[in-house]
């Protein structure tokens, strides 16, 4: 058994990235990175937690009381995380194909360069697509 | 029979207007015809019910719309039929009858675009008014009196503003509904405490159970005044009687319609028939004497300064309804309304004649105004003696009706004083003093009208402010020629205004206890002579107009009827308004600011939560990301 620190301080990590990746980057492919990272965090921490035994981080601090209450045999933690890769898979596909198309559109993937849909935005219109969109890159 | 006639003369009427006014717009003719029809075979009804409740006696609980089961009390929507009715109804009939026939040739043709004749609606709904009045004079219960009472406002409503294209027709139509109206709430309220206190509201067992002094004596008192308030409205007695003048903005037939059978004579038809409950209440009987008291002399007053010759009979129709009034409030027993209902009848006829001559005197002038008139015994003798016949009856000259009715109530009123009543003092002599004033009035308006020279001047209408513009004469037509709708209904109502007298010698039950005291008729005759003689010497005198004697501030205070307008306008009508515009500007200001203020809050956080809407993703990820954070620390806190 390792040492709980190690796990708790890699997500911490992975998620203090992510967040940075989500918010600053403007590259949308970084931004896309950011939030894989985010939820590798929360899969490392899945995990971290499925390893406790059962009553938690409570019970490590104390001698166990109740032999009877065994760890889960179905483990739980394990199982999100596998839920989260999938779901994480899917969503990167979409994403993904988000992007290339908005590249295809746009021949940029700066979000700071698509904000027409903001009604705050300088350049929002009420009609879009009539006027003021760059030239669609054929390929 | 009775039965079956007292429910024929209410249906056959209201059958009629309605059929009349289906099928008035495809065909004139059928209007006319469904007018005199309904009106005609009503009479005929209403004579057939005379003949068979005086062979009969009367009936009671015609089952007219059936009784209504309101929980606390069953309504019987009966007629009953006896002589008061029947006899009533055969002068409504009779007046509504002259009147449709009258108004065939008055309202003839379709009028100017500017003012259309709208024949049609106007027959149908004079043929409604005499369905109304027929079911008030027919109800055997307060409610279903209050139908035909409040039909008759409508009806009235309707035909005051039938030449709706002129601000002085509407503005007298809504006048006339608005202070009848005040006057019905009386009656509704009435209906009400009846209902409450006595459980009914039928009026054959309501008198019964009065006369047996088995009712409690506030309910009685309360309903008898709320219901005077309401015979003050109808019969346009003093405070209520403002309408009555001003309703003369209305087609001249319908003036004779309201003043001599329909709308006034309800009030104190009322009365009459509620009298068992009033001769309890001696208290609502004082104040009916001294409303008639006022009215009768304040209206002939009035009727003396008027220069017009329509609003002088208004007035006069005030002052004798008042006689009625004050003939029923000094009944002392349950047939002591046999001299107000005489005087109703005689009334009914020689109102109706004087307002049809008048219909025809403004047809051969083309005025209203006295001042434009005269001359007439020249130019139409025929027309100028119907008009003395029924200005002498009117002012009570024997042996004409007006005469033996006048005379009758004087007498009754005599009685009571000697009795020693005090109501009978009241009515005594202010009518002794009315009989003098209406002779000086009548004789003004006859030798204003008839005597003197015809001003030809004013048979070119057109500029002069005229009652009927439609039927200005062309001028290439022979204005002097009246056609014989308009004449034979004169005819026909000159003929009781004559010899009504003669019912005295053999009266019916209804009729029985009335009689005319030998001192009193001669006392009146004389007093009626003397301003009648007053009056038409004037002219030979070198004046004229007998007003002209008054002094001006008194005359013009006459006219405008004491100017109780201006004392009804700053007491009712500004406050109304004033009440209105505060509940508006509390609608507007108050009610709808909390509306506005909404829609105004919305717009604002609507323009605040847009500007989180920036179009960079990165920026809702920011707000998804600080959510999280927010859920995170309120979940660590919490815990």
């Amino acid at each position: 058994m390792i040492h709980l620190v190690g796990p708790v301080v890699l997500a911490a990590a992975l998620a203090g990235i992510g967040i940075y990746g989500l918010l600053a980057r403007r590259n949308a492919v970084l931004v896309l990175i950011g939030a894989e990272l985010l939820l590798n965090a929360v899969n490392v921490l899945l995990v971290t937690a499925s390893a406790l035994p059962a009553g938690g981080l409570a019970a490590l601090l104390q001698p166990p009381t109740d032999t009877t209450l065994g760890a889960d045999p179905l483990l739980p933690g394990q199982v999100m995380t596998i839920f989260v890769i999938t779901i994480a898979a899917a969503e990167i596909g979409v994403a993904l194909a988000i992007v290339l198309l908005l590249f295809r559109a746009r021949a940029t993937s700066d979000l700071t360069a698509v904000r027409e849909l903001g009604e705050a935005s300088a350049t929002y219109t009420e009609t879009p697509g009539a006027g003021e969109w760059p030239e669609r890159v054929t390929t | 029979m009775r039965q079956n006639a007292a429910l024929l003369t209410v249906v056959i009427p209201a059958v009629f207007a309605a059929f009349g006014l289906a099928t008035g717009r495809i065909s004139r003719p059928w209007a006319e015809q469904s007018a005199l029809v309904g009106t005609g075979a009503a009479l005929a009804a209403a004579v057939v019910e005379l003949l068979a409740v005086l062979r009969d006696g009367p009936a009671g609980a015609v089952g007219f719309l059936g009784r209504v089961d309101t929980g606390a009390a069953v309504i019987n929507l009966d007629l009953r039929a006896d002589q008061l009715s029947a006899t009533v109804g055969v002068a409504v009939g009779v007046v509504a009858l002259c009147v449709q026939i009258y108004s065939t040739a008055y309202l003839a043709g379709e009028g100017t675009p500017e003012a259309p004749t709208r024949y049609p609606a106007y027959a149908a709904t004079v043929t409604m008014f005499t369905a109304a009045m027929m079911l008030v004079i027919h109800a055997d219960d307060l409610v279903a009196l209050l139908i035909g009472w409040e039909a008759m406002g409508l009806a009235s409503y309707l035909l005051v503003g039938h030449h709706s294209e002129r601000p002085a027709a509407r503005a007298a139509a809504v006048k006339a509904f608005l202070v009848t109206r005040v006057g019905d709430l009386g009656v509704l309220m009435a209906v009400v405490v009846l209902l409450i206190g006595a459980g009914t509201t039928s009026i054959s067992s309501l008198t019964a159970r009065a006369a047996a002094d088995d009712l409690p004596g506030t309910v009685l008192a309360g309903a008898a005044v709320l219901l005077l308030a309401g015979v003050a409205g109808k019969s346009a007695q003093f405070p209520l009687h403002t309408w009555l003048p001003d309703a003369m903005e209305g087609p001249t037939p319908i003036s004779a319609l309201i003043h001599a059978a329909t709308m006034v004579a309800a009030g104190v038809f009322l009365v009459a028939r509620l009298l068992p409950l009033y001769l309890v209440v001696p208290g609502a009987l004082g104040v009916a004497a001294v409303i008639a008291a006022i009215s009768m002399l304040g209206a002939a007053l009035a009727a003396l300064a008027q220069d017009d010759l329509k609003r002088l009979l208004a007035w006069s129709t005030i002052s004798q309804v008042a006689y009625m009034l004050g003939g029923v409030a000094v009944a002392r027993d349950a047939g002591g309304a046999a001299p107000g209902i005489f005087h109703l009848l005689s009334h009914a006829a020689f109102k109706a004649l004087l307002f049809l001559v008048a219909g025809c005197v403004i047809h051969v002038t083309g005025s209203t105004m006295l001042t434009d008139m005269g001359g007439l015994r020249r130019t139409h003798r025929w027309l100028s003696w119907v008009l003395a016949l029924g200005l002498a009856s009117l002012a009570g000259l024997p042996p004409l009706s007006g005469f033996w009715s006048k005379e009758a109530v004087l007498t009754a009123a005599d009685d009571a004083a000697h009795a020693g009543a005090w109501t009978g003092w009241v009515v005594l002599l202010s009518g002794l003093a009315t009989t003098l004033v209406t002779g000086l009035y009548a004789g003004r308006a006859w030798s204003m009208v008839a005597l003197g020279s015809p001003r030809p001047a004013q048979m070119q209408v057109g500029d002069a402010v005229t009652e009927e513009p439609h039927e200005t004469p062309a001028p290439e037509q022979d204005v002097h020629k009246l056609p014989a709708a308009m004449t034979w209904p004169l005819v026909v109502l000159a003929i009781p205004t004559l010899l009504l007298g003669l019912v005295l010698i053999r009266p019916s039950d209804l009729l029985a206890e009335m009689h005319v005291d030998i001192v009193t008729g001669v006392t009146g005759a004389l007093l009626a002579l003397a301003g009648l003689g007053w009056a038409l010497s004037a002219p030979r005198l070198g004046a004229i107009d007998i007003s002209a004697a008054l002094p001006a501030p008194a005359r013009v205070l006459l006219r405008d009827g004491y100017r109780l307008d201006d004392v009804q306008r700053a007491l009712v009508v500004r406050p109304a308004m004033a009440v209105a515009r505060s509940v508006r500007s509390g609608d507007r200001d108050v009610i709808d600011a909390y509306v506005r203020g909404v829609a105004r809050a919305s717009r604002w956080a609507g323009g605040v939560a847009r500007r989180a809407q920036g179009g960079l993703a990165t920026g809702y990820v920011a707000w998804a990301v600080f959510g999280a954070v927010v859920v995170g620390v309120a979940g660590m806190v919490i815990t």
